[in-house]
């Protein structure tokens, strides 16, 4: 099988843009130009597109967010939220998009239309994380106020009950001192675990379904970045302090170990400090991005590097693993054809500063039918089953168009009767006139004799 | 004459086709009288292949060219019979060629499908034919058409060829008489639409006016307007753009409400229907066309006072059918579809359920709402399934409109009350939640437990047998379940027999109605959804109670049920099977909310793995197959392999150290500096798979795993032959220096025997039980870390042989002295060095060899792992 997965990273210095690998060769893909993402800030929508929000001046009354095609390094879309947005994340099939402002504002908009759905106040300090529960109808909010709350996005959409309650979110999870850094959720519906990184130096383990503490640890050094292993059994945490620890889930854990309770092991390659990591299953590999500007691919079993990309100078801040577009097979990067350009390049609009007031305008949706061609139509072959309804028709004898076709075939029947009454008429006038004529000369011999 | 080698020669198909043609198919000039043979024909056509003229490779040339001039003579007398004055050859002829179409070879069929087409072309157009002739060459042609459509290089004469039909088959929809011949021009133009969309495009708007006008005249049976209903939903396809799309639905879903304007009137608020079109059409902007053209509009207007409220809501019925069917179907481009409209309009018919307002009871007479209740509970099933494919078609974009979709699924709780509606709301509400997850299950879990316990509980059905309702009357009866079982396994069998009895006689009283058995089948669907899927956040309230009544129905249904399918020979088939789905719908329930996590062990885990036990004993039925399941997936439960994060970790682990033995030569270089002190306990990590790790029961019950990790794991290590010391290099330890000259002894002691083993491992990866001896050897050249010091000494103590105690005693006191992990490490290696050492040592030594066997168990499972 084709390994599909591509690695994108950027950084939060403009110049690096956003690089694009081929997780499997390494190869360089696109260098997408101009991208100085907020941490969390960089999203690939609906494998659709790439999208990032940008870092602002601290001035700045305004966000911004960029959208590149798969095809074109230079941005293609550029919106203007109204605040600075810090991080930003679409759900997995890239439908919608959150971000989180500045302000504590959450920033739900509908990427087709660029619509802005819903605004709503979340926390009292800027959000530093979103994460999309893996069913996409939870949200996961951290805030610098070190609080993580759980919103359920049905019931934060619904103005009607959004009225009425007293609070719009799920669970507020407040046993972080420090600003929260990161956060991921597990698989498994409402049975998932949260797990929050914070400044305070230690990661979180949450259940979903009771909203409670389940697991703290306590590491060495600040955790910016964590990643789960895809069986849950470890997770991953880039520290500050430049090692990626291995921290134990439902893996055993030693009371002993160096590091601290639950911490089994880790990663450490000289670096500076890890500011993001990501997890590729296809290839079973972690990947993480370092202060240094460099991306390392771990082999998770034997804890040692089998790859290093250099990012660029400024320190990476986001990666992502991708699968690739199904229009980009290899090396279709450069040389684009036709039908890359037209699914690459058609993006949506911007997104749209405010709410949209007008009531119509939420009556419609853009919705998406599915296209695919490949799979046939499955439509039925007909005409033996016709035949054969026919033919029971005609056993009947019963319907009209039998009844017809019988009375057809008596009119035939009837010709052909009368045809042969024909000639048989026509014989027997020939006999007798054979008859007489024989008659007639014997008699004239007759006469003669 | 030669005789054919058996039934599948490629040589007796020519022979069979020939046959064919002589004696079963009618001559063109006579009238036939032998349907029967015909189907005759057909069937042997398809079974025997006789029109694919495919031929294995090696084949002779004379063979092929009598198969091909048989399928000549078929073709041949086709077109004889397709020109025959009597109709009815003419119409055999017909079928027989759609036939050919469909069976014969691609190339015969690329060469000549344009001269077919022609002949079955000059069919349709002939305006004296019988019947029967236009339906079949209407057929025909539909599958020339789909045929051609499957092929990928005649696209574009599929389309011109496909162009030409459009006109003369709306000229059938328009002016023939019978619906035998609109059936068959509304399959073809179904087919055009599927497979040659773009060719209508020129004919659109009479295409739309034929058959709307035949859609909304009533004069069709149901399946001739469904039929219908799913042409004009097709037709938009023939542009393929975003306009043609949202102008037919809106046109559609103005017609429809301008219908229901009429017919409520006097059963809802007047102003509704304004409101709904005031919605569809937004003040200022104009109004689209009316469906099917002006004409036909005020014909219907004209017609509708006079029409019944039948054919009014029937046609209502089909648009709405039609709507579903564009909300689902593939189109080209993305959609604006008015989505708050549709869900108006399903809101707006689900709350008219036949009474009358107050206001217009004087005008109202019986009749007329009789005849409105007569017909509502059929709108309302189309209704829901307008909601449902609302909510298909909406896909991932349903968020904004969740909270309205989750409103209308409540009303409809509320007045949903007949069988049939309540299946199709519990499949709204299924898909509903399998598509939402989480946040639906919030929103939804409190309306489902309370109407699955009304749909689910027995007490309120008359008919249900009382035995069966014993255990469900109250549902915090478990005392009383528990013991009734004891009294059944008991020896007291006059009891058993008694129950036998009354069971019996219970069967022949009148069961549940298969209706409502369907309903409970649906409720047990949502609720197992409901389990698995995503139960809410706050779920303890009434989680305990659906455990419970889960778990009472199944019990209940499966010991009805079991003693019912001994009988059922007698009796007719199709209670039975629904019974059976009965059975199988409250075993799946049940297994959900056993594995379903909460925060206490499942209350009926012992009972329901029993149930799944004696189910899994009726072979060959659904139900054993899942029980099948049901019991695996329990097993986990019994016996738990991933802890919970909650508890502390807990006795043993059972750790080996992989990683060191998978050093990869082509590293970078640096890779190797921190994978050694890193060594110490990410055991775990391998593949993250918990059952082979985690499993503490597992281990016990093996003694000491570890030796045997290590042999598989790294055969290639091996074949280098170099002392195992070496490996570790650097971070050897003292103690393992000491012990380096028995090791080296321990190494040309086994060399031999270790070259040997490597090849027999390599080759036998998979199954590399067989080599137990091999195994403890590799073991000793191969040292094992084992870092979790506790368990080790335990297990040691148990699985070396007597002589060797005092070593492991020493080793063991060595690591109680370290303290940093990465000497422990070391340690490690060198305490399994020299249990190793000891077993291989011994061969000769019985116990060295018993305490090993099972250990080899645990290879395959860490091997396959890795490879993987």
């Amino acid at each position: 099988m084709e390994k599909m997965d591509l690695i994108i990273a950027s950084s939060s210095i403009a110049e690096a843009g956003v690089g694009c690998w081929d997780l499997d060769s390494g190869a360089e893909q696109l260098r997408y130009k101009s991208c100085a993402s907020t941490p969390h800030g960089l999203t690939c929508v609906g494998q659709r597109f790439i999208a990032s929000s940008q870092l602002r001046e601290p001035s700045a009354t305004s966000g911004s967010v960029l959208y590149w095609s798969w095809i074109k390094p230079q941005a293609a879309v550029k919106s203007f939220p109204s605040e600075p947005i810090k991080p930003f994340v679409s759900n997995s099939v890239g439908t919608y998009i959150v971000g989180g402002g500045q302000s504590g504002d959450i920033y739900l908009w509908e990427v087709e239309t660029g619509r802005l759905i819903k605004k709503w106040h979340a926390h009292y300090r800027a959000v530093t994380c979103l994460v999309f529960s893996s069913d996409d109808s939870l949200l996961i909010s951290g805030s610098e106020d070190g609080c993580v709350r759980v919103w359920s996005l049905i019931t934060v959409c619904d103005d009607y009950e959004s009225q009425r309650a007293s609070h719009l979110y799920e669970y507020s999870l407040t046993e972080h001192t420090l600003c929260v850094t990161d956060i991921v959720i597990g698989q498994g519906g409402y049975n998932a675990i949260i797990i929050s990184a914070s400044e305070d130096r230690t990661c979180k383990v949450w259940s979903l379904s009771h909203g409670r503490l389940l697991r703290n640890i306590v590491f060495p050094s600040v955790i910016d970045a964590i990643v789960l292993d895809p069986a849950e059994h470890v997770f991953y945490a880039g520290s500050r302090d430049g090692n990626i620890y291995i921290a134990a889930l439902s893996a055993e854990s030693s009371s002993s170990s160096s590091y601290g309770k639950h911490i089994l092991s880790s990663l450490y390659d000289h670096s500076k400090a890890v500011t993001c990591l990501a997890y590729s299953i296809e290839g079973n590999l972690l990947l993480s991005g370092s202060e240094d500007g460099m991306v390392r691919i771990w082999d998770p079993r034997t804890l040692n590097i089998v790859r290093m990309f250099k990012h660029g100078k400024g320190p990476v801040n986001n990666i992502l693993v991708v699968r690739r577009p199904n229009f980009l097979t290899l090396g279709a990067f450069s040389n684009s054809h036709g039908s890359s350009r037209r699914h690459g390049s058609l993006l949506p609009p911007p997104l749209e500063k405010y709410v949209n007031m007008d009531k119509d305008a939420n009556k419609m949706g853009v919705i998406r039918l599915p296209t695919a061609c490949n799979i046939l139509p499955n439509v039925p072959f007909n005409s033996s089953h016709i035949l054969d309804e026919h033919v029971k028709l005609v056993e009947q004898q019963g319907s009209s168009a039998a009844n017809e076709m019988e009375v057809e075939r008596l009119k035939l029947e009837n010709r052909k009767a009368m045809h042969m009454v024909q000639q048989w008429k026509k014989m027997y006038g020939n006999l007798h006139e054979f008859c007489v004529n024989e008659f007639l000369k014997g008699d004239d011999k007759g006469n003669i004799d | 004459m030669e005789h054919c080698t058996n039934m599948h020669d490629v040589k007796l198909k020519p022979r069979l086709l020939r046959n064919l043609i002589r004696e079963s198919l009618p001559d063109e000039d006579q009238p036939c009288r032998l349907p029967r043979k015909l189907s005759h024909v057909i069937s042997v056509v398809r079974t025997h292949k006789l029109l694919s003229e495919s031929f294995p490779q090696a084949i002779e040339k004379k063979v092929v060219e009598r198969w091909k001039s048989a399928v000549d003579e078929w073709v041949d007398r086709m077109f004889k019979l397709i020109s025959s004055d009597m109709s009815d050859n003419c119409w055999t002829g017909i079928c027989l060629l759609g036939l050919t179409c469909q069976e014969c070879n691609v190339d015969r069929f690329l060469a000549s499908y344009s001269v077919w087409f022609i002949k079955l072309y000059s069919c349709i157009q002939q305006p004296t034919e019988s019947q029967f002739v236009k339906v079949a060459s209407c057929n025909s042609i539909s599958d020339l058409l789909i045929r051609l459509g499957r092929l990928p290089n005649v696209k574009k004469d599929g389309s011109t060829l496909a162009g030409k039909l459009v006109q003369p088959v709306l000229k059938l929809l328009n002016e023939d008489s019978s619906e035998v011949v609109w059936e068959g021009a509304g399959h073809l133009l179904c087919t055009i639409l599927t497979f040659f969309p773009a060719s209508v495009h020129r004919y659109y708007d009479s295409a739309e006016a034929a058959i709307a006008s035949k859609l909304l005249s009533g004069k069709c049976c149901v399946n001739m307007m469904k039929k219908l209903a799913y042409c004009l939903a097709l037709l938009p396809n023939s542009k393929g753009d975003e306009d043609s799309w949202c102008l037919l639905m809106q046109k559609i879903l103005l017609y429809i409400n301008v219908r229901l304007n009429d017919i409520f009137e006097g059963f809802e608020e007047e102003t509704k229907g304004s409101e709904a079109v005031s919605e569809l059409v937004p003040p200022g902007k104009e109004t689209p066309p009316p469906l099917g053209g002006h004409t036909l509009l005020e014909e219907a207007t004209d017609k509708a006072t006079r029409r019944s409220v039948l054919l009014q809501m029937s046609s209502i019925s089909m648009l709405i059918l039609c709507c579903c069917k564009m909300l689902t179907s593939l189109y080209p481009v993305k959609v604006t579809a008015p989505i708050h409209p549709l869900l108006a309009v399903v809101e707006r018919i689900i709350m008219v359920d036949g009474s009358v307002l107050r206001a217009a009871v004087p005008f109202m007479t019986s009749k007329q709402q009789e005849s409105v209740c007569l017909e509502l509970p059929d709108l309302h099933l189309y209704n829901l399934e307008l909601l449902k494919a609302t909510i298909a078609g909406m896909h991932s974009q349903l968020l904004p409109h969740a909270a309205y979709v989750v409103r209308l699924v409540k009303t409809h709780f509320k007045r949903c009350s007949s069988p049939k509606l309540r299946i199709k709301l519990y499949s709204v509400t299924k898909s509903l939640l399998i598509f939402m997850g989480v946040g639906m299950g919030i929103c939804l879990a409190q309306d489902i437990v309370e109407n699955s316990f009304i749909d689910l509980n027995p007490v309120g059905d008359g008919s249900r047998c009382t035995s069966s309702s014993i255990n469900l009357k109250s549902p915090s009866s478990v005392p009383m379940q528990t013991s009734h079982r004891k009294r059944k396994h008991g020896s007291t069998t006059i009891s058993f027999e008694e129950q036998h009895e009354k069971t019996g006689l219970e069967v022949e009283a009148p069961e549940i109605h298969p209706s409502q058995i369907s309903v409970k089948i649906a409720t047990l669907e949502v609720l197992e959804v409901l389990l698995s899927v995503g139960g809410g956040l706050r779920f303890e309230a009434w989680r305990l109670d659906v455990d419970l009544l889960l778990f009472t129905l199944a019990t209940d249904s499966c010991k009805d049920g079991w003693a019912y399918e001994e009988n059922s020979a007698f009796l007719s088939n199709e209670p039975i099977i629904t019974w059976a789905d009965y059975q199988l719908a409250a075993l799946h329930a049940l297994l959900a909310s056993l594995i379903s996590p909460s925060r206490v062990r499942p209350l009926y885990l012992a009972q329901g793995f029993e149930l799944f036990r004696k189910g899994q004993q009726e072979a060959g039925t659904k139900v054993s197959g899942f029980c099948k399941n049901a019991i695996l997936a329990l097993e986990a439960i019994i016996h738990p392999r991933a802890l919970p994060l909650e508890q502390p970790p807990s006795i043993i682990r059972n750790c080996s150290d992989k990683v060191n033995h998978r050093f990869p030569e082509n590293v970078y270089s640096f890779g190797q500096k921190q994978s050694n002190p890193s060594s110490s306990g990410i055991q775990e990590l391998e593949g993250g798979d918990p059952y082979s790790y985690d499993d503490d029961l597992y281990v016990k019950w093996v003694g000491n795993g570890n030796p045997s990790e290590a042999p598989i794991n790294s055969p290639t290590k091996n074949t280098d032959s170099v002392k195992p010391s070496e490996i570790f290099g650097a971070h050897r330890t003292e103690m393992v220096a000491a012990d380096r000259s028995k090791q080296e002894q321990a190494g040309k002691g086994m060399r031999n025997n270790d070259v040997e083993f490597v090849i027999e491992s390599q080759q036998f990866r998979g199954s590399s039980v067989l080599f137990p001896e091999p195994a403890s050897s590799k073991g000793a050249t191969d040292p094992v870390i084992t870092d979790d010091l506790d368990g080790t000494n335990m297990e040691i103590d148990r699985a070396v042989p007597d002589d060797t105690d005092d070593e492991t005693a020493s080793a063991a006191d060595f690591l109680a002295d370290k303290c940093d992990g990465f000497a422990n490490a070391g340690g490690g290696h060198a305490l399994v060095t020299e249990k190793g050492k000891a077993t291989v040592f011994d061969v000769d030594d019985d116990t060295s060899v018993d305490s090993f066997p099972d250990i080899v168990d645990v290879d395959p499972d860490s091997d396959e792992e890795e490879s993987s």
